[in-house]
């Protein structure tokens, strides 16, 4: 801050105060009390004042200029994916009510026109409900694997994750997930769902690209696995099993994320039915 | 005087008030945002594409069940005789879905898989790989070794003692699948697929595409104790 | 009103030239802006309280930026450029605000 003109001075806390609460620049204080009250016009005022007016004006245009150049395509372009995402998320909660409602009908029409039939239409619920057509809950078993926690995401000026240099290396492939699928349904599962997909007869769980795919839809870490049976024997099955140490000791080795706890009311969805194309019964 | 330094006072009040309206409101407004904010803000890139992929390929299918299910609804309110309809469909559903849990035998195109594996190192898991190969590559029905495979069955076992739900099965292994022989044989053999993976374990695949096969084994329907359909 | 006149030239001028910065001068333009600012502020209390100074006007810009140029400067070498950044912004900030309460107080209760 300039002091024009006046000799060293103490900076008392009051001034220290002042400069913070009520910074009148004491510049202005001096040059006025130095000229006692009298408006002297110089031959160079205009001219100053002008010349430093307009350096104002260019800083801040400059500012501005430079800030929007360098604020990219690729924020734009990443607000276009946020929104687009939204869109396509809200799009995919309006499908799911309306498939929801859809199938509820279906069903109400079904068993009405159906009443005289009862054992067509047990079998047929129970076979729906192994198929992993219909939508079950029960108690039994959570299993999760996580890939480990990278240490820091790079991130831009703005302060948001940008691309980095690599992408994070998968530790965890399809291959671990459906090795803990496989032990559960040894166990005595009786249904499964991987990140709210439900497994049904046709549905894999494979590797494409750099995601995991599960009955053909991508997921991503962490994998919850939701197993629907008797919980004590799923976790005392799971827990004994190779499966399981395998795991334990990647998470103590690599750092995965690795645990699995009973649940009491797990809600597992139903999927889509396939039509057969190409199978039909032997006689 | 005084009325105008009263209304005045009041507009005063009237304005404050509505502008700690406006500061509650906004705050609320921010407290929402940053809470219920799904932090896709946050997200890189390559993670928001993922996403839209993902968000995407459901909507995909949704749609598709939807039209299913509105083909469904029409055909049983367009029919005469409603209970004949569903009747008819039911039964269908039943059959497809017998096939596909594995109580009835099957025929149909398809593959035969032989596995072999002298070495003696393929386990339970090289093994899973391959049905899963068959299942993503659109297998209806599949058959390994005397077992009928289904949604819960399980392979358990060493390299070299492989069982099938709780049954031993030797090598060589040998696997029919019901579907399409081209789409099935074309998945076993990827480079770098199945194919080469029990080939570096020592063993061999070979894939025998069939006109139609038959598939005998079956298994009897597990009843339910612990799943319970959601809304009944 | 010449410095009003003369503060739009500049914009002006800015914006249809949109210069390229320089890299190097990067980090240092955020304490320009807000000691343009602060000049801008702090010269209208002045003319309100009647105390402008033109020569007072430029050379307290001026000094501010290049003090606070130079303290950033050093703050990078010594690897607390952004913090030092950060504060000097924060304190020229300050007498932004102080100033617009200032000129408030005059123009709205005269």
């Amino acid at each position: 801050m300039s002091s024009a003109g006046q000799g060293p001075r103490h900076v008392t806390t009051q001034q220290l105060v002042d400069l913070v609460l009520d910074p009148r620049d004491p510049g202005y204080e001096a040059a006025a009390a130095r000229h006692a009250g009298t408006v002297r016009r110089r031959w160079y005022d205009q001219p100053l004042v002008a010349a430093g007016a307009v350096v104002v004006g260019f800083v801040l245009a400059v500012s501005w200029v430079h800030t929007h150049r360098s604020a990219p395509q690729a924020a734009k372009v990443h607000d276009q994916l946020v929104s687009q995402v939204r869109t396509a998320e809200s799009t995919v909660t309006d499908l799911t009510r309306t498939a929801a409602g859809l199938s509820a009908e279906l069903e109400r029409v079904r068993s009405r026109a159906l009443a005289g039939s009862g054992r067509l239409v047990r079998t047929l619920d129970r076979e729906q409900l192994l198929a992993g057509l219909t939508a079950v809950h029960g108690p039994g078993l959570e299993v999760t694997l996580a890939e480990p926690k990278t240490s820091s995401t790079p991130t831009d000026a703005a302060g948001r994750a940008t691309r980095g240099p690599t992408t994070t290396p998968h530790i965890l492939i399809d291959r671990d997930v459906r090795s803990v699928v496989n032990q559960l349904w040894s166990d005595g599962a009786e249904a499964i769902a991987v990140n709210g997909i439900r497994l049904t007869t046709t549905s894999a769980i494979r590797f494409a690209g750099d995601a995991v795919l599960v009955d053909l839809l991508p997921i991503s870490s962490p994998y919850r696995i939701d197993a629907i049976g008797n919980p004590d024997t799923l976790i005392t099955g799971f827990a004994a099993s190779d499966v399981a140490s395998r795991y334990q000791t990647m998470a103590s080795a690599r750092g995965i994320g690795f645990s699995f706890t009973q649940q009491s009311a797990l809600d597992l969805p139903g999927s889509a039915n396939t039509p057969l194309r190409y199978a039909r019964v032997a006689k | 005087m005084p009325e105008r330094a009263g209304r005045r006072r009041q507009a005063f009040t009237a304005i404050i008030a509505v502008l700690t309206a406006l500061l509650g409101f906004a705050i609320v407004l921010q407290v929402r945002q940053n809470s219920g904010s799904d932090n896709l803000a946050n997200l890189r890139e390559d993670d928001l594409v993922g996403i839209l992929d993902d968000q995407n390929a459901r909507a995909d299918r949704l749609r598709q069940q939807i039209a299913e299910l509105e083909d469904s609804l029409r055909q049983l309110q367009n029919s005469g005789d409603r209970s004949a309809a569903a009747r008819q469909q039911a039964i269908q559903d039943e059959r497809a879905l017998s096939i596909l849990l594995g109580t009835v035998p099957a025929a149909g195109p398809g593959v035969q898989v032989t596995v072999a594996d002298p070495a003696g190192k393929l386990g339970p898991e090289d093994v899973l790989d391959v049905v899963e190969e068959l299942r993503g590559a659109g297998a209806e029905a599949i058959q390994f070794g005397n077992v009928r495979v289904s949604t819960d069955t399980a392979f358990t076992g060493n390299p070299g003692q492989v069982s099938v739900d709780g049954t031993a099965v030797t090598a060589p292994y040998v696997v029919l699948a019901i579907g399409d022989p081209k789409t099935l044989d074309t998945a076993l053999n990827i480079p770098g697929g199945v194919a080469d993976a029990v080939r570096n374990a020592g063993g061999q695949l070979r894939v025998d595409e069939r006109a139609s096969l038959t598939i005998e084994a079956t298994r009897t329907l597990p009843t339910p104790h612990y799943a319970s359909p959601t809304g009944h | 009103m010449i410095g009003a006149l003369a503060l739009v030239v500049g914009i002006v001028v800015g914006l249809i030239l949109r210069p390229t910065v320089p890299t190097w001068l990067e980090p240092y333009l955020p304490i320009a802006v807000v000691a343009a600012l602060d000049a801008v502020f702090g010269g209208v209390r002045a003319q309100l309280d009647d105390v402008f100074d033109a020569k007072v006007f430029v050379v307290s810009f001026v000094s501010n930026v290049l003090v606070a140029a130079l303290i950033v400067y050093l703050g990078d070498k010594l690897g607390v450029g952004s913090q030092l950044s950060t504060a000097v912004v924060v304190v020229l900030g300050i007498r932004i605000f102080g100033n617009a309460a200032a000129i408030r107080r005059r123009v709205f209760r005269a």
